[in-house]
């Protein structure tokens, strides 16, 4: 099969960047999913559904049994040339390397950049990610959780990915800083896609375009309005719970 | 059927004295404890007893295991008897053969084990190392790693060896002295750290301390996502994680080794003097008409055992999932491996420079 010509366009005009096609793993039945350039968009569903599963297939570090990735052109999903990020829920920071070092990292290590010219672009992220300069020569344990989440959002968006995925972004932060952290999802919106794994249905509702999810290994997507009419009783229980939840105050 | 009831006020800890009724009765007898005052855990036995009294009425009084259920004397039924009998047999037969079972388990994982490690070996081999930056941070890597491992591992090799010294020294004069030979005491230091006790401990430390802080370090990187992370950056964490510490091993193990043979000769030196009153002229002669094949012989064993270290422990950190218990029982067979490999290894080369 040639997919080479094949070039996924929506009817309105909004391009996708990764297709899934009955997709067959250890804890998912025939997934079908898609991700389109320049949206927020909030994957979810009860724990043990395998969210955080699907994600690490779609990195390559997990294997499938059946079922096609593709990419923008249609082809073959390429797991080693894709340009993805991930912030895992851990930060995944190197406690033996500043904030700086942890965001110069990657340019050093991967294009052999000059050090000084890597402080510059790194600079440049943690202005992006609004981390303070003083933080630069800090440890990563010795920065809060917001600041060592922005960090390694940085260390993310250093590498410029087209999608960037955040596996539970907001666990352990603060109103005040979850209010700065949305305004600096949207912020990144306009520059790469961002694929956001949480429980947080509210966060999910209030910011992404399109919400998935994940129930008896089957993708459901929509927006969250769509989402709250949709025929699975399941879907619709899992999101009324959250509703129900919000009513009470 | 026939009940028997039974009155009283029963708990589980009483439960012996309720075997002892129950054994009193004659078979396909029930028990009815409806007037009884039972707890819970007895009500569950009793029915059980019941249960099989019921399953069992025509055929056999009991069930086919009543040693279950703990409410049953089968010594009088001598047919079970009979077949617990040749079950008891059989069991002692099978024990036999179960150790030779085990033996052919243990050679056939050992064998195993050695495939999955070169298997390994030959994927770290065909790594590509990058650019040239990645080889030389790659290079301080080795750098810190001998540090962290080899140099900071000094003082514990210099007290064991120290110690180890002194004992041998004490113990070979005690024997010794009773055939008046007690001056090739020196002798016997001297040749056993130079050709083995040396390369031993330091085997045994750089694998005890070093190879399981290797595995415990790469494990907790393993389990906070940093090794996927550098996957996903696109580094490969193989020749950025693992190859600079399987360098470090190789060099730093005759390095380990021959401070350690210094320090039990030191330690040997010590007491012998203390003891015999020893000339020094008499021990540096000694040391100085040593074969030089023996005093270079841990500069080519010492990097075999080291790599093979190396391999073991970095093996075992590929190993690992994302769990602590993992990393635990990650960090035992790294270091039980690594010190059976290196001395398996130790023994073949000794045995090829003895024969061949």
């Amino acid at each position: 099969m040639d997919f080479g010509l094949e070039v996924f366009e929506q009817k309105n005009g909004e391009k996708i960047l990764i297709k899934v096609e009955n997709l067959v793993s250890s804890s998912h039945d025939s997934l079908n999913w898609d991700l389109r350039r320049n949206e927020i968009h909030g994957i979810t569903g009860p724990s043990g559904s395998g969210k955080s599963f699907f994600v690490k297939i779609l990195l390559g570090l997990l294997p499938y049994k059946n079922g096609r990735i593709l990419d923008e052109n249609g082809k073959l999903w390429d797991f080693e040339n894709c340009k993805i990020g991930m912030l895992f829920q851990s930060n995944a920071l190197l406690n033996n390397l500043t904030i700086g070092e942890n965001i110069m990292f990657p340019l050093i290590v991967k294009f052999d950049l000059n050090r000084s010219l890597a402080k510059i672009i790194a600079k440049k992220y943690m202005d992006f990610v609004n981390l303070p300069d003083y933080s630069f020569d800090y440890f990563p344990l010795e920065c809060s959780g917001g600041m060592q989440k922005r960090a390694a959002l940085a260390r993310t968006l250093v590498l410029e990915p087209k999608i960037v995925f955040l596996d539970e972004p907001t666990v352990g932060l603060d109103c005040e800083v979850l209010e700065s952290y949305d305004i600096l999802l949207e912020k990144l919106k306009k520059t790469v896609s961002v694929v956001i794994i949480t429980h947080d249905i509210g966060r999910l509702a209030k910011l992404a375009d399109r919400i998935s999810v994940l129930m008896d290994g089957r993708f459901f997507t929509g927006t969250f309005k769509d989402l709250l009419k949709s025929d699975n009783m399941k879907v619709r229980g899992f999101l009324e719970s959250y509703v129900r939840t919000v009513a009470t105050f | 059927m026939d009940f028997f009831k039974l009155t009283g006020s029963f708990s589980i800890e009483n439960w012996r004295e309720i075997v002892q009724i129950v054994n009193t009765l004659p078979a396909k007898i029930k028990i009815d404890y409806s007037q009884a005052d039972l707890d819970s855990g007895i009500k569950i036995l009793l029915d059980k007893y019941n249960e099989n009294c019921e399953k069992f009425k025509n055929t056999k009084p009991y069930s086919e295991s009543p040693e279950d259920l703990g409410l049953k004397d089968v010594s009088s039924d001598r047919e079970y008897v009979n077949k617990f009998l040749v079950k008891k047999r059989r069991r002692k037969i099978l024990s036999s053969m179960s150790f030779l079972k085990y033996l052919y388990d243990f050679f056939y994982n050992i064998l195993k084990y050695s495939y999955e490690v070169l298997t390994f070996a030959n994927g770290v081999f065909k790594a590509k190392t990058g650019h040239k930056f990645q080889t030389q941070i790659m290079f301080q890597d080795v750098l810190n790693s001998c540090y962290n491992m080899g140099i900071q591992a000094i003082p514990i090799v210099i007290f064991i060896s120290f110690a180890l010294g002194v004992i041998i020294s004490l113990q070979s004069v005690t024997q010794l002295q009773t055939f008046g030979a007690q001056f090739f005491a020196i002798d016997i230091v001297v040749l056993s750290f130079l050709k083995e006790m040396g390369l031993f401990i330091a085997i045994i430390i750089l694998s005890a301390r070093s190879g399981s802080s290797v595995v415990s370090k790469i494990g907790i990187m393993k389990i906070s996502d940093e090794w996927d992370s550098l996957k996903i950056m696109g580094i490969n964490p193989v020749v950025f994680l693992l190859i600079p510490k399987i360098i470090a091993f190789t060099f730093i193990l005759p390095f380990l080794a021959y401070i350690s043979s210094i320090f039990g000769l030191f330690g040997g030196y010590i007491s012998l003097q203390g003891v015999l009153s020893l000339n020094p002229k008499l021990f540096f002669y000694v040391l100085e008409n040593v074969n030089k094949e023996i005093f270079f012989s841990a500069l080519w064993k010492g990097p075999l055992c080291g790599f093979a270290i190396g391999m073991i422990c970095t093996y075992e950190t590929t190993k690992i999932a994302i769990t602590s218990e993992s990393v635990i029982s990650g960090i035992t067979r790294a270091v039980v491996y690594s010190i059976f490999a290196s001395i398996l290894i130790d023994t073949i080369a000794n045995i090829v420079v003895v024969y061949f």
